[in-house]
């Protein structure tokens, strides 16, 4: 049975959204609503007297910079068709989870472990969570750089990744 | 176009094991759920014949606590979730809607598999050290976040975690598909204004789901931290265990009973929406009236859903909330009450001065429609504060929430089990073992939940192994005995069910497309559907979903809602 055949492609002149389109929204919504919840609970819990402030690692910074990079150039590759941006873009996706590893380095030099201070415990969960989200959108390039399939939805998640570390990042600097 | 394509399949394990065919996935949820709820409910009735019993000391209390967690567990993510939200979802939605399937097959397929090892932790859980988790089906910490606490809290709450990590996980993956396939897949001609009301409760069920567990997710990743990794997400100063002070400090427990609460609220709507859509679905069909308001229903939905997302703190009136909150919680809470009575009464009148057709399925649609009156009547005492302190903790609460999420989602998933089934099998199951199984289901499940509530007034306490001990609860004890029979009862009269179900799926009567002469587009597909579920084209649709002419002859007293060209 073809596509067609099944009813799903869209007929001439028909309203509704894309599936994948809604597919991708409504993921980040579930994302977005992921870090709501820890958003939520970083602010209960850093009123307590244990709270002790730890310095963001310089790491993640540079980081951030990557991913804003790697964004750009897979816009650029978008519009150009060009595949090689799209691979310079994965690679700096992979720099990204490295320059967290060195910022959890940088941590851990400076004393902070996981449990030592409840500031330093969202630093390394939040970083280790976004991670986890980033590396799957890394996997999902990867798969449309070497397949050459759609590519919209994909760009659209790991946009929304380097926005969500931007968040990530803010919140726990401030 | 991202929507996956799936041919027919030809062998028997991509036909009946790894299908991706919607209506053999919903029957595999079905299934599994069934068979989870012999053990959750098998557990009830360990709950009860302890209680009852103390003296015999059948179980120990931190088994009595595992038996009480577990069974909350299985019976709302491992059976009401999986029977009504996935399984009947699954199996209705696509062809109400005139789609050949789900918008995503294989990741419907996929969210079928990832459920089925979280049964498997969940029934391994109790033969582990230590024994299953026993911190609620809350899990509230520092229970539930210090492994060494009670046994059930070391290796049963990390099954638990992972097996709930799993279950969050399929559910996800359903509800987007959900979303997906109403917004997307739905025939020419089936406005979201003329889609079936279940469908648009699914569709709400869908979107409260994937918007309220993500929350929890955070939740049980700082839980697991907690547990494993030294941080004090939710872990307090000063815990004293065998004599040392826990190096744990500052963190607070409430922050998780936020969270949980933030999804275990909207989780009972989740539930219990889709039992309301059917409810309007089956008792359109036996009133043979279109259903009363369908427009105010509709806008019902979505009030009740957004207030739901803003009531969580009605769990938690006696956790020393500044009362200020608990009052906003309190109003918000009895807001809801004002959707909820549009709900119900156009239910009510949808069947005020029909021409009832007393089918078995009706039956259990009425039963709900009262269910949800019983039920709802109970939870104004709980969403006032001021009462919910004396309620909190007691059997009230246990009365109450059976009642809302244990028989309104049952009493529907049967109704819609009796109502379908010739959908899925192309025969009916027998009329008069199906009354025998309401009447012996609903007066046991109704009283004995009734019963709760008095028990509550009178002080009893739930999660209490042995009430004998504390002189206070003598009075709610006196009606310990009558309850647990009617439990025995009610749990021995599914047997009747199960004999029905799987008899009639091989020796039932035959019947034809649409033996209850019903409007919705799935009665015109074959019964049961084919692969692609319309052997031909797809059907049109050209008019809203319940046209019934109460004034017309019998049996032509209806038009379907699309026409199979
Ligand atoms: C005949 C059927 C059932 C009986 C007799 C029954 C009985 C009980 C009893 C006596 C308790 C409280 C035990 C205590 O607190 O000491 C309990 C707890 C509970 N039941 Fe049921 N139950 C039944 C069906 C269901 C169903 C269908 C659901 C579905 C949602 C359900 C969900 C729960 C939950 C969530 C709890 C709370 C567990 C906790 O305290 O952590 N039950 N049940």
């Amino acid at each position: 049975m073809s596509t067609s055949a099944i009813g799903l492609q869209p007929q001439a002149g028909d309203l509704r959204p894309r599936a994948g389109d809604v597919m991708c929204i409504t993921f980040l919504g579930v994302v977005a609503m992921l870090f709501a919840g820890f958003t939520a609970a970083y602010f209960i819990r850093r009123p307590s007297p244990d709270w002790v402030p730890i310095t963001i690692p310089a790491w993640g910074w540079i980081g951030t910079g990557a991913l804003v990079v790697s964004s750009t150039l897979l816009e650029r590759s978008r519009r150009r068709q060009d595949r090689g941006l799209l691979w310079a873009s994965i690679l700096l996706g992979v720099l990204f989870l490295g320059t967290q590893l060195l910022s959890w380095r940088e941590l851990s030099a400076a004393g902070v472990y996981l449990p030592s201070t409840p500031h330093g415990s969202f630093y390394f969960m939040l970083s280790a969570v976004h991670g986890v989200h980033l590396f799957g959108g890394l996997l999902a390039l990867i798969y449309t750089a070497t397949r050459r399939s759609e590519i919209r939805w994909v760009a659209g998640y790991w946009h929304f990744m380097g926005l969500t570390w931007l968040y990530t990042l803010l919140l726990l600097a401030n | 176009m991202a929507v996956e394509d799936h041919s027919a399949p030809t062998s028997f394990v991509k036909k009946y094991i790894f299908s991706q065919d919607h209506k053999v996935i919903g029957l595999q949820y079905i299934l599994t759920a069934l068979f989870m709820a012999i053990v959750g409910g098998w557990l009830a009735v360990m709950i009860r014949t302890q209680i009852t019993w103390p003296e015999k000391a059948m179980v120990t209390p931190e088994n009595y606590l595992s038996l009480v967690t577990m069974h909350g567990t299985i019976m709302v993510f491992f059976v009401v979730s999986l029977a009504l939200v996935s399984g009947l979802g699954n199996f209705l939605v696509p062809l109400m809607l005139g789609a050949r399937d789900m918008a995503y097959p294989f990741l419907n397929m996929l969210s079928y598999w990832t459920v089925v090892p979280a049964c498997f932790l969940v029934l391994v859980s109790f033969v582990v050290e230590g024994g299953a988790a026993a911190a609620g089906w809350t899990a509230y910490p520092p229970l539930s976040a210090l492994p060494e606490a009670v046994p059930g809290s070391g290796l049963g709450q990390t099954l638990w975690l992972l097996a709930m990590a799993l279950f969050i996980a399929s559910f996800t993956m359903g509800g987007l598909n959900y979303i997906a396939t109403v917004l997307n897949c739905r025939a020419k001609g089936m406005s979201l204004m003329r889609m079936p009301l279940t469908v648009w409760t699914y569709f709400m069920s869908a979107v409260l789901g994937v918007l309220s567990f993500p929350p929890l997710t955070a939740a049980a990743i700082m839980l697991l931290l907690d547990r494993h990794g030294g941080t004090s997400f939710f872990l307090p100063s000063g815990l004293v265990f065998n004599n040392e002070v826990l190096a744990h400090e500052g963190g607070t427990p409430l922050l998780f009973q936020h969270l949980f609460w933030f999804l275990g609220h909207p989780e009972v709507y989740v539930l219990v929406l889709p039992g309301i859509g059917i409810t309007f679905d089956l008792i359109a069909s036996f009133a043979r009236r279109p259903v009363f308001g369908y427009k105010t229903s509709v806008y019902a939905l979505w009030v009740v859903g957004f207030l739901s997302m803003i009531v969580w703190g009605h769990h938690m009136y006696v956790t020393g909330m500044n009362p200020y909150v608990g009052e906003y919680f309190s109003i918000a809470t009895v807001l809801i009450t004002a959707p909820f009575a549009v709900l119900g009464m156009n239910l009510v009148a949808s069947v005020w001065r029909s021409r009832i057709r007393m089918e078995v399925p009706m039956y259990w649609a009425l039963g709900t429609v009262a269910v949800i009156g019983l039920g709802g009547f109970g939870g104004l005492f709980l969403a006032t504060s001021i009462s919910d302190i004396y309620f909190h903790d007691s059997f009230f609460v246990v009365g109450h929430f059976h009642l809302m999420i244990g028989v309104v989602t049952v009493l529907s998933t049967f109704g819609a089990l009796y109502h379908w089934f010739p959908k899925m099998f192309g025969r009916v199951m027998n009329a008069g073992l199906g009354k025998l199984h309401f009447w012996l289901t609903y007066v046991p499940m109704v009283a004995l939940f009734f019963l709760m509530h008095l028990q509550g007034m009178s002080g009893l306490l739930r999660r209490y192994y042995d009430h004998s001990i504390y002189e206070f609860q003598a009075p709610g004890r006196e009606l310990a005995l009558v309850i647990t029979i009617l439990t025995y009862a009610a749990f021995a009269a599914q047997a009747i069910f199960f004999w029905n179900f799987f008899y009639s799926m091989f020796k039932g009567v035959k019947v034809g497309a649409n033996p209850w002469n019903a409007t919705t587009l799935e009665w015109t597909a074959p019964s049961p559907a084919p692969h692609g579920n319309w052997p031909g084209a797809l059907p049109v649709v050209d008019r809203h979903p319940y046209d019934y002419d109460p004034a017309a002859e019998e049996d032509s007293d209806y038009k379907p809602q699309g026409v199979v060209a």
